[in-house]
């Protein structure tokens, strides 16, 4: 045979290998059964978790296409409503407290008091007494523009009553008086002390920037000197 | 198809552990010949061996018998198994590279003089000069030396044509007597 001294060299070298060691096939099945059950395993997972990943998108659906919750005891219009229904109490209340008659006849009365003890005084000088005409007559014209522009107020004020309904107000737009302070650091100052600050501040910044300018002059100074 | 072949081939299929360990026992040695030649250490060729069987169970839905026979089957997943542990592990081998083309300008004569004295001294030169072969020319002579497997079933187990499988074993013999003629000088 062709090529017998191969076939003989190869026939020992494979004589010579190292044997198949005897626990092998046994190891082989543990690992195969371990393989089995791991996949079966897996093959669980993999059916559960499509319906797991459903069932997350599902409720990340529905929470997009849920209504947000609506509180019953306040809305916008009920707040809306209160607001204004605060806003006509008050204004019922101020017309309580300020009478217009009342408030008219009483100028009226204290000017004429003033005038009459000015009169007493100086009844004997008889040129005052025109003046106190005049006097007399301003403080009637004076009495009667405050009635005028009283009446005139109270006529808004009727008007207003008359046209907010006790049960029904008009809406209106809410403005800073209506929203309550809850800060506490806006209690610290007023209105008229943070408009100082800022123009505090601004004069401030305005000295700043002089002063800057002047050094930046000084310093141009010094640099060409030393030229 | 011998019986035995058919039965292990269904048993298989049906992923039956008693018929597994049936193939075991018949194919096992013959598996371990082919990753040993390949992954000399034991514990590496064991690991292989492993992965080999491991690989036949989980892919037997894979094999068709028109093809190749179970045990070339067998034959290509160990050689493949092995080829990509070598690979992988990129192992320092030491082996005759012939690059200067020196082997191929032997002729037939020549070779056939060396290779062909009937003496145990030809035939240890020849071990010697094996060793010093690739570790897949290696495999391919002792496939058609040893196994006399046929170049058809070579070709498919090396995922190959079978001229050039002839080709490879014709450089693979001048190759030897190249490694023979310097281990002599």
């Amino acid at each position: 045979m062709k090529d017998q001294n191969i076939r003989n060299a190869l026939h020992q070298e494979e004589q010579n290998r190292p044997p198949m060691p005897a626990d092998l096939n046994a190891r082989l099945m543990q690992r195969v059964e371990k393989e089995v059950n791991s996949k079966a395993e897996r093959k669980h997972t993999r059916i559960v978790w499509p319906w797991i990943a459903a069932a997350c998108v599902a409720g990340v659906i529905m929470m997009f296409l849920m209504p947000p919750k609506i509180d019953n005891t306040v809305s916008d219009e009920t707040s809306i409503a209160k607001v204004e229904k605060d806003s006509v109490k008050q204004q019922i209340e101020i017309l309580q407290i300020e009478e217009p008659q009342t408030l008219i006849a009483n100028v009226a009365k204290e000017r004429m008091n003033e005038l009459k003890i000015a009169k007493a005084k100086t009844a004997k000088e008889s040129d005052t007494s025109n003046l106190i005409a005049m006097t007399e007559k301003d403080i009637e014209t004076t009495a009667e523009e405050v009635i005028a522009t009283d009446s005139n107020t109270h006529r808004a004020k009727e008007t207003t009553y008359d046209n907010c309904p006790s049960a029904e107000p008009q809406p209106r737009m809410l403005t800073e008086r209506d929203i309550p302070i809850t800060r506490p650091e806006n209690y610290k100052y007023t209105k008229e002390e943070i408009a100082l600050m800022k123009k505090q501040a601004n004069e401030a910044y305005l000295k700043w920037v002089e002063l800057e300018i002047e050094i930046s002059k000084y310093n141009l100074e010094n640099t060409a000197e030393n030229r | 198809m011998t019986e035995t072949e058919i039965h292990i081939i269904e048993g298989l299929r049906q992923q039956s552990p008693k018929v597994q360990q049936e193939a075991l026992e018949q194919y096992g040695n013959y598996v371990w010949a082919q990753v040993v030649r390949l992954v000399t250490s034991v514990e590496d060729a064991e690991e292989v061996y492993q992965d080999v069987f491991v690989k036949v169970f989980g892919n037997i839905k894979m094999y068709d018998e028109e093809r190749s026979s179970f045990r070339t089957w067998l034959s290509r997943i160990a050689y493949n198994e092995s080829i990509t542990f070598l690979r992988r592990k990129r192992q320092a081998i030491i082996y005759f590279e012939d690059n200067e083309g020196q082997a191929d300008a032997l002729s037939e004569a020549e070779v056939e003089e060396t290779l062909g004295h009937g003496n145990e001294e030809t035939v240890q030169l020849i071990r010697a000069a094996i060793r010093h072969l690739p570790p897949d020319e290696q495999a391919i002579i002792t496939m058609f030396y040893y196994d006399e497997m046929s170049l058809k079933e070579i070709a498919y187990v090396t995922e190959t044509i079978p001229t050039t499988v002839a080709s490879k074993l014709s450089r693979t013999r001048k190759k030897l007597c190249k490694i023979i003629k310097m281990l002599q000088s």
